[in-house]
């Protein structure tokens, strides 16, 4: 990344696709270029959101996970190969998008995000995508970004079934306006029990990058105060208005925020 | 107002319209940008591009004048 006020040659040519959208401007490549976000979980989505926003090229991307590389992740999450097997997956990763981009500066956290430090890890981020495949993970982060008042992709994927909502932190509604309640342990199905396909999390991922973009240049109009579902199996998109509740622990303005699930 | 030249007789389409669109980015409403194409697709497609974008355009051989909307 230049790190300047203009884009150098070599990120002109690069870029040259995303410059020549009318909507967007090398103003909106430099601030893609400034930006600071954090991936949490480099799985089936954590894979094609980083692999597109390193792509697009956002300057700076933390990678968080503490897995390690399995056989049975090879068949959705491209940012690992067979060779990988074994790896901590933030290792995989750098490898794969240091490829992709040798400009782009990575930041791997090997470790989980826990109660402890979701707040010291979310903090100086100007943007969180949640990757991750458990709810308390998701409530975790909706706090701590509701806490810091930095803005939140959400996203999941379980069988053919995909969602995403992007969170303004104080001015859209958070995951716990959605979702005020977790799903109790013997209703949530995991990724392993359940099953899920890797073109689906591709698109889902992909839709998390897209308005991961829009958040960090001003263009367009991210999709705060909605829900967008994915039906896979029929390819039907459903978009669930969302209103922030006033009695929210995480954002309400009469709450403050409530980590607890 | 100033007026600004750009050649982007190396540059293919459609990069020769980004280096175009990039100065014009950073000039203000009402200058004038003449950039000389090559001969070729540039000559149509880059006018055609800046038109879109809302300037105001002429065009005479490969030169053409784009005043910033």
């Amino acid at each position: 990344m230049s790190g300047s006020s203009r884009l150098t040659e070599e990120e002109v040519e690069r870029y040259a696709r995303q410059l020549v959208l009318p909507q967007w401007s090398e103003a909106a490549q430099l601030a893609l270029g400034a930006a600071r976000v954090l991936v949490v979980g480099l799985g089936a989505l954590g894979s094609p959101v980083a692999l597109y926003l390193a792509a697009a090229g956002v300057g700076r991307i933390g990678l968080l996970d503490d897995d390690r590389v399995e056989r049975s992740n090879l068949a959705r999450q491209l940012l690992h190969g067979p060779a990988d097997v074994g790896r901590p997956k933030v290792e995989s990763a750098v490898a794969s998008l240091r490829a992709l981009h040798p400009h782009v500066v990575l930041e791997p956290h090997e470790l989980r995000i826990a109660e402890e430090n979701a707040v010291a890890l979310v903090a100086g981020h100007d943007l969180v995508l949640d990757c991750s495949d458990s709810f308390a993970t998701r409530y975790l982060l909706n706090d701590a970004c509701c806490q810091t008042g930095v803005p939140l992709v959400e996203a999941g994927v379980l069988g053919f079934d995909g969602l995403v909502l992007s969170i303004q932190p104080g001015s859209s509604a958070c995951y716990r306006c959605a979702f005020p309640l977790a799903p109790p342990p013997a209703v949530a199905r995991s990724c392993a029990e359940g099953g899920v396909l890797g073109a689906l999390a591709g698109v889902i991922g992909s839709l998390q990058a897209l308005e991961a973009i829009k958040l960090l240049t001003g263009v367009g109009r991210p999709a705060t105060d909605a829900l967008l579902q994915v039906d896979g199996l029929d390819l039907t998109v459903t978009r669930v208005h969302l209103q922030r509740r006033a009695d929210c622990p995480a954002c309400g303005p009469a709450h403050p925020r409530s980590s607890t699930l | 107002m100033a007026l600004h030249r750009l050649d982007v007789r190396d540059r293919l389409c459609p990069l020769s319209w980004v280096v175009t669109k990039l100065t014009l980015e950073r000039l203000a409403p009402g200058e004038t940008l003449v950039v000389t194409v090559a001969p070729g697709e540039a000559v149509e497609l880059l006018p055609r591009s800046a038109r879109e974008a809302g300037h105001e355009v002429s065009v005479a051989g490969t030169t053409i004048t784009i005043c910033r909307r």
